[in-house]
């Protein structure tokens, strides 16, 4: 069976799977981080391809490109938070940071 | 040959997301990572996309995964415990996480690749349902705008229809570098203010506050 469209969604829905379930189950922010991460590279993977098989051209791939600069600027800025978080609870569990909750 | 490739780019991926969302240490959980973004770049150049693998290996593994890194190492206290990752319930994450997968599944499997289309003599014939569903790189097909940028563009370097991205071309990078001067021009300029500003934003958030003592000696210096 010769590589298409679908071998590239499959790997792309695995990949968006686990990044799912690492976000959910995880209990270190960073790990979340890892999780978010894991979904934008399987976005990326949908966008080319769709650019390379689904008749979208290189606009999809410049839509990937937009999806990397995005997730740089989200992984310092969550980092940044992260920092402050750990500074201020001593604790990167995420559902120990509650003090907003009464 | 092609398929072979593939499959081993698809393997290393898929292995290091399932340690990244598996493992019991956060830092195996870091490192399979470096695995997961080395072998979507590879999937990259299996799609054509040259320029976006090498972004994918300069930005992610170069740059998110030091920073990933690094607030692994500044959040955990070395020696504890504390560096494992407690997982918690399992079982509803799996759940949600299996069936999020069945669905995108049947919506990949049950789409038609192809579909029945009345021809004009009243013949029904299959067709693609996507523009170009084989599998032949996709060519120079891209709508290029008529405005004073293209004209331009097309005095400097040539005219864009004439770039043939098929095998043996340059790659992508100057029809890339190409539709970022031209018909991305806008989002361009945005998101780089935009990836600015989160520097700037990020730097400012997890600075430390100066202690009165650093602050006199501020003051005393100046």
């Amino acid at each position: 069976m010769t590589v298409g469209l679908n071998h590239f969604l499959v790997i792309g829905a695995v990949l968006f799977v686990l990044g799912i379930y690492a976000m959910l189950s995880r209990r270190n922010v960073i790990a979340v981080l890892m999780g978010v991460e894991l979904i934008l590279n399987a976005a990326n993977i949908n966008f080319i391809a769709f650019s390379r098989y689904g008749g979208v051209n290189i606009n999809g791939q410049m839509a990937a490109i937009f999806v990397i600069v995005i997730a740089a600027g989200e992984a310092a800025v969550a980092l940044a938070i992260v920092l402050n978080i750990y500074k201020n609870f001593k604790s990167v569990n995420p559902s120990e940071v509650d003090s907003l909750r009464d | 040959m092609f398929d072979i490739i593939f499959y081993i780019f698809g393997a290393i991926t898929l292995a290091g997301a399932c340690t990244t969302a598996f493992a019991k240490n956060i830092v195996y959980a870091a490192f399979s990572l470096l695995f997961t973004f080395f072998g979507v770049a590879g999937l990259y150049v299996m799609a054509n996309a040259d320029f976006l693998a090498v972004t994918q290996l300069l930005v992610y593994v170069g740059g998110i995964l030091i920073l990933l890194i690094f607030g692994v190492m500044l959040t955990s206290r070395i020696g504890a415990v504390d560096i494992k990752i407690n997982t918690g319930t399992r079982w509803v994450p799996g759940v949600l996480a299996l069936g999020m997968f069945a669905i995108l599944c049947a919506a990949f499997f049950g789409t038609a690749a192809t579909h029945t289309e009345k021809t004009a003599d009243g013949k029904s014939k299959t067709v693609s349902s996507w523009a170009s569903h084989d599998t032949k790189p996709w060519s120079s097909t891209t709508q290029w705008n008529k405005d004073a940028t293209t004209e331009i563009l097309k005095k400097k370097f040539g005219s864009p229809d004439e770039v043939k991205m098929n095998e043996g071309s340059s790659g992508t990078a100057s029809e890339i570098g190409k539709l970022f001067l031209s018909d991305f021009l806008l989002p361009f300029e945005v998101i780089s203010v935009l990836i600015l500003v989160s520097l700037l934003g990020a730097t400012m958030i997890a600075r430390t506050e100066p202690t009165p003592e650093e602050n006199a000696i501020a003051e005393s210096v100046s």
